[in-house]
């Protein structure tokens, strides 16, 4: 059984074909990098996965559920997890508690009026073991306004991580990091999500080394349309996706 | 065998510092005290603080926590006020505790009602739908007048029992400063604690969430529209107990509650205590009704004088008085560990 | 005129010209004998207190009633000054401590409990606003402090505070001017059929013009409302009412304004030349007389002043001498308020020192209270009391618009003074039971 499904998804800004008729299968197990020239719709796709953005039409089904209407809380419910190109943080929160609000959220215990959650064993372990594996520990009292770009990116991806998703979707994790911490970044997000068991992910990127090594297939995205599908070597051969990408031409 | 009071009070509050909670305790050591060997026109200003502090506290959960300005609160401090007085007036309830678990639940209604409209909207848009909604109830109270008292507003003429006894002979100021004092404090300190646990709760830090970034919240999981809906009613209950406390201080309740310069009052104290602490607004109540007792007497330009005030501490210190308190006592650390290291 | 004036003797006798008589008959509340009391001889009295005496003052010094609030302030500081001039009550000089009452009913009772509590007033006076009336007519009794009305006492306020009051002393109601303004109306405009009002949208607007029609109505059952209109106070746009008032064609328009909207109103219906096609009774008006000018008020508009400041008669040297101290420190004519305050002063003056002379010291509040029931004194428009439940006494002073050359704005003539049992119920009736025994 797949894991989830789109059909026929379209999303229109006035003329332009952000989305245009995206239909895709993802099965467990699978490590997608989605790709494509800037503009091509691969944040709206991933907005309109995880609910952020209503879509014009087309359905989505996950975990074989039809999430098409459902607000993204209700998705994330179902173990649908996302982190944003533009890294999505709580300004004045610690890097603690951003961590915490995920962890709280996992395990259902946002209604708990009364219980301090200094004293919550269960959700301290698991926000410390998260924190660590991102090496975020050390920063946990800061401020999330306060972080580094690269960390608050980070931050972004590890609250996404706490929630122990079925499925992840990571809009450019290493956007905006130096090409060298990139490798670092996506070593750590890969390693963490072994570690965490984590694993069907969709990474957007642009770094077509990362891309190729990393992942198991690859969907390559151009004017709102599916260009190509498939395994990361086959992809390479595709003429028309390395002129596309690369902007050669020949 | 020495019982550490602090580690007591430590297991009920869960406070992590404890030099917070050891001036806590000294604080609450005075206001035990304060009718003895304050004035007593002092010791009233002290009550109708205490009366202000659930008020204060249950807006800032809105405020502060959920980050949604309410400019209608007095709509619930209204509430309050009339379900006690009616209770009084027109069916001979003289216990107060059935006055505060009514105003409490009419309150939650109301908040609830009101608050899953309000909701759908924020910042200003908030703002403004709960300010229209505090205007509407005041409408409805000069309206209305042969239920609500219109302008005149309804007095009470009986005095409550609290926990079931009477106190109608005492002199009134020797019934509110001496005995009606001590219940305020008591029910105060139990809401405090109440609240303390509310933002330092699982809820609480789903609530922080919610204010700091709702789309992430609400991808991370978080129903944001319930949050703040559960936010909202806390925050009515609140906010209606302290109107049902309030209004035996003042014995008389007028429409002019639910108009939107009182709601603004209390938006003034939370702003000038600084609204991103818990203890801010309960300062800012406090400077507030102390400053404005003072500068009432001298000038009928008070509201400028502390309009101006707070205009000031707005632009130079935005986290209000904790605020800058905070970065006060951060500085002069700083400075002092500058000069051992030297 | 007798000790009591019935009702419909009056009429009669006021249609033959009552204004001459008038201050006469307030003064024979003077000429009544004081009630006797016992008195307790005791061994030493204690020494009158040597620091000042405080006394507080509740009233508006912002806001839209400001204007009159602080004309009762300025009553008060001339009649202080005047007092302390001749040394004071029993030789203590007066101070007095003021407290703006715009602030609402919550802060004006922690205004009161601050000039009782921390600032040792003996008698707090003031208050215009009938909610705040309200509050303090209960809260005089629970703080066991005098407090002498000026304004805004509602019927609510009379029946509803303490019944049997010991220290709250409420102003006359304020369907007092609305009452003789129908009794004015039924003498002045016996053809009138159909009446129009406008009036403000909160207590005093209604209950006023509740009063003058339950009035008007029993002294000419014929009378019939035609049109209702009820702005917001505050409005000072009133075309659109004015045109829903040309359009009912009422024979009347009654309106209880009472400020600076009395004179916007006028002047708007000045434009169509409302008051010149209708008659009119601007029951309260006068509390802005001299804003009302010539120009757009015409002659034979019912104006109600309750107290009168200009020309008499019969003179008043009081008045006299106050008109001319006020227009020489402020420049303007004094207003209503200004009488209302200089009473409640000058009755607790009299009060003080009645108490004292049975006495020998100086008096508590409970013995002060004791003096002020029953009490007669020279005020700005006459002779002014209480009755022996606490309720001001006094005369009203209502009459026809007139073009004096001598002033821009309007004055009244003829001048009617309108005597208190025919305008307030006495303590053992309700108001509206009491309208309905004018039937027999
Ligand atoms: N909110 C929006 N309103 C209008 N146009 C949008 C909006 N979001 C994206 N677009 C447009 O849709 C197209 C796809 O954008 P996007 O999904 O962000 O591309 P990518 O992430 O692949 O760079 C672009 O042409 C972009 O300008
Ligand atoms: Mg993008």
């Amino acid at each position: 059984m797949s894991l989830a499904e789109l059909q026929n998804v379209k999303k229109y800004f006035g003329d332009v074909h952000a989305v245009d008729d995206v239909s895709l299968k993802i099965n467990e197990n699978e490590q997608i990098s989605l790709i494509g020239p800037n503009g091509a719709g691969k944040t709206t796709l991933i907005n309109i996965f995880a609910g952020t953005i209503k879509l014009n039409s087309g359905k989505i089904i996950f975990m074989g559920k039809d999430i098409t209407h459902l607000p993204p809380y209700k998705r994330c419910e179902l173990g649908l997890a996302r982190s944003f190109q533009l890294p999505a943080i709580y300004p004045n929160l610690t890097v603690y508690d951003s961590v915490r609000a995920s962890i709280i959220s996992k395990l259902k215990k946002g209604k708990r009026f009364y219980s301090s959650v200094d004293l919550d064993d269960e959700v301290n372990k698991m926000t410390k073991e998260v924190l660590e594996l991102f090496e975020l520990y050390n920063k946990r009292d800061m401020l999330a306004i306060k972080l580094p770009h690269g960390d608050k990116k980070l931050l972004d991806v590890a609250c996404a991580f706490a929630l122990w998703p079925k499925l992840i979707l990571l809009d450019e994790p290493t956007s905006g990091v130096s090409t060298i911490e990139k490798r670092k970044v996506m070593e750590k997000i890969l390693s963490v999500s072994k570690e965490m068991g984590i694993k069907s992910f969709i990474i957007v990127e642009h770094d077509m080394d990362i891309v190729f090594s990393y992942s198991n297939r690859i969907i390559v995205m151009y004017e709102g349309k599916v260009l190509a599908d498939g395994k990361p070597e086959k992809i390479k051969e595709n003429a028309e996706v390395v002129r596309i990408l690369l902007g050669k031409v020949k | 065998m020495k019982i550490d009071i602090i580690k007591e009070v430590s297991t009920i509050i869960p406070f992590k510092n404890t030099r917070f909670t050891s001036i806590l305790i000294i604080l609450f050591i005075i206001a035990l005290i304060a009718p003895y060997v304050a004035p007593p026109f002092l010791t009233y200003i002290l009550l109708t603080f205490f009366c202000y502090v659930p008020i204060v506290i249950g807006f800032n959960l809105l405020l502060g926590y959920t980050g949604l300005l309410s400019f209608g609160h007095g709509l619930f401090v209204a509430i309050g006020m009339y379900t006690s007085v009616y209770l009084m007036r027109n069916y001979g309830v003289t216990s107060i505790e059935i006055m505060l678990i009514l105003a409490a639940t009419l309150s939650a209604l109301a908040g609830f009602g009101v608050g899953l409209l309000c909701i759908r909207y924020v910042r200003i848009f908030f703002a403004m739908l709960t300010l229209a909604f505090s205007m509407v109830f005041y409408s409805f109270l000069l309206k209305f007048y042969w239920l609500t008292g219109g302008d005149e507003g309804l007095g009470i003429y009986t005095r409550p029992a609290l926990l079931g006894m009477k106190f109608d002979t005492l002199y009134i100021m020797d019934f509110l400063t001496k005995v009606y004092y001590y219940y305020v404090l008591a029910i105060m300190v139990i809401l405090l604690i109440f609240m303390y646990r509310i933002t330092t709760s699982h809820f609480g830090i789903c609530l922080r969430a919610v204010k700091e970034n709702p789309r992430k919240a609400d991808e991370s999981g978080l129903n944001v529209k319930k949050y703040r809906l559960y936010a909202f009613v806390i925050s009515a209950i609140y906010t209606g107990i302290g109107g049902a406390l309030l209004v035996q201080v003042t014995r008389h309740v007028v429409p002019a509650i639910t108009y939107w310069t009182y709601s603004g009052e209390i938006v003034f104290m939370t702003l000038l205590g600084g609204f991103n602490y818990f203890t801010g607004p309960i300062i800012g109540a406090f400077v507030y009704i102390v400053l404005r007792d003072l500068i009432m007497s001298l000038t009928i330009y008070w509201r400028v004088i502390l309009g101006v005030a707070l205009l000031l501490i707005v632009i130079f210190v935005p986290g209000g008085l904790m605020g800058g308190a905070k970065s006060l006592s951060k500085l002069i650390i700083k400075k002092r560990e500058s000069y051992e290291f030297s | 005129m007798g000790e009591k004036v019935a009702r419909r003797d009056w009429i009669k006798v006021a249609g033959a010209g009552i204004v001459g008589l008038a201050i006469g008959a307030g003064a024979t509340y003077g000429l009544m004998p004081p009630r006797v009391e016992r008195i307790e001889v005791k061994p030493t009295p204690k020494p009158i207190p040597k620091e000042p005496l405080r006394l507080g003052v509740v009233t508006f010094l912002s806001g839209i009633p400001a204007p009159s609030g602080i004309a009762g302030l300025r009553a008060a500081e001339i009649w202080v000054d005047w007092t302390n001039a001749a040394g004071g009550i029993l030789g203590r000089k007066v101070e007095l401590l003021v407290e703006d009452e715009s602030e609402g009913v919550e802060k004006s009772v922690e205004r009161f409990k601050k000039l009782t509590v921390e600032k040792g007033c003996e008698a707090i006076f003031g208050t215009e606003s009938t909610s705040t009336g309200l509050a303090f007519g209960k809260l005089a009794e629970e703080m066991q402090q005098l407090w002498l009305s000026w304004d805004g006492t509602t019927q609510q306020g009379l029946e509803e505070t303490i019944p049997n009051k010991k220290f709250s002393f409420p102003s006359i109601y304020n369907e007092a001017e609305a009452v003789a303004g129908a009794v004015l109306v039924a003498k002045y405009f016996p053809n009138v059929k159909t009446v129009a009002g406008i009036n403000d949208d909160y207590s005093y607007g209604r209950n006023c013009w509740e009063a003058f029609m339950s009035v008007l109505k029993t002294l000419r059952p014929e009378v019939v409302p035609v049109k209702e209109l009820w702005p917001k106070l505050g409005e000072s746009d009133f075309t659109s009412h004015i045109a829903a008032l040309d359009a009912a064609k009422p024979d009347l328009i009654m309106s209880s304004f009472w400020a600076g909207h009395a004179t916007i109103f006028l002047k708007q219906a000045a434009a169509v030349g409302l008051f010149k096609k209708y008659k009119g009774a601007m029951v309260t008006a006068g509390g802005v007389l001299p804003t009302l000018k010539k120009e757009f008020v015409p002659e034979g508009v019912l104006i109600g002043c309750n107290s009168w400041y200009f020309e008499h008669p019969l003179g008043w040297p009081l008045r006299d001498k106050f008109v001319k101290e006020y227009l020489r420190r402020y420049g303007e004519y004094p207003v209503y308020e200004c009488d209302h305050a200089f009473f409640t002063f000058q009755a607790y003056k009299a009060a003080v020192e009645k108490a004292y002379a049975l006495k020998g010291e100086w008096p508590t509040k409970e013995e002060i209270a004791n003096q002020l029931r029953g009490i007669k004194v020279p005020s700005l428009s006459g002779y002014r009391g209480y009755r022996e439940d606490n309720y001001q006494i006094c005369n009203f002073f209502l009459g026809l618009s007139k073009h004096d050359p001598r002033y821009d704005f309007v004055t009244l003539d003829p001048l009617d003074m309108v005597p208190f049992e025919l305008m307030c119920h006495p303590p053992e009736m309700k108001f509206h039971d009491w309208v309905k025994t004018w039937k027999s």
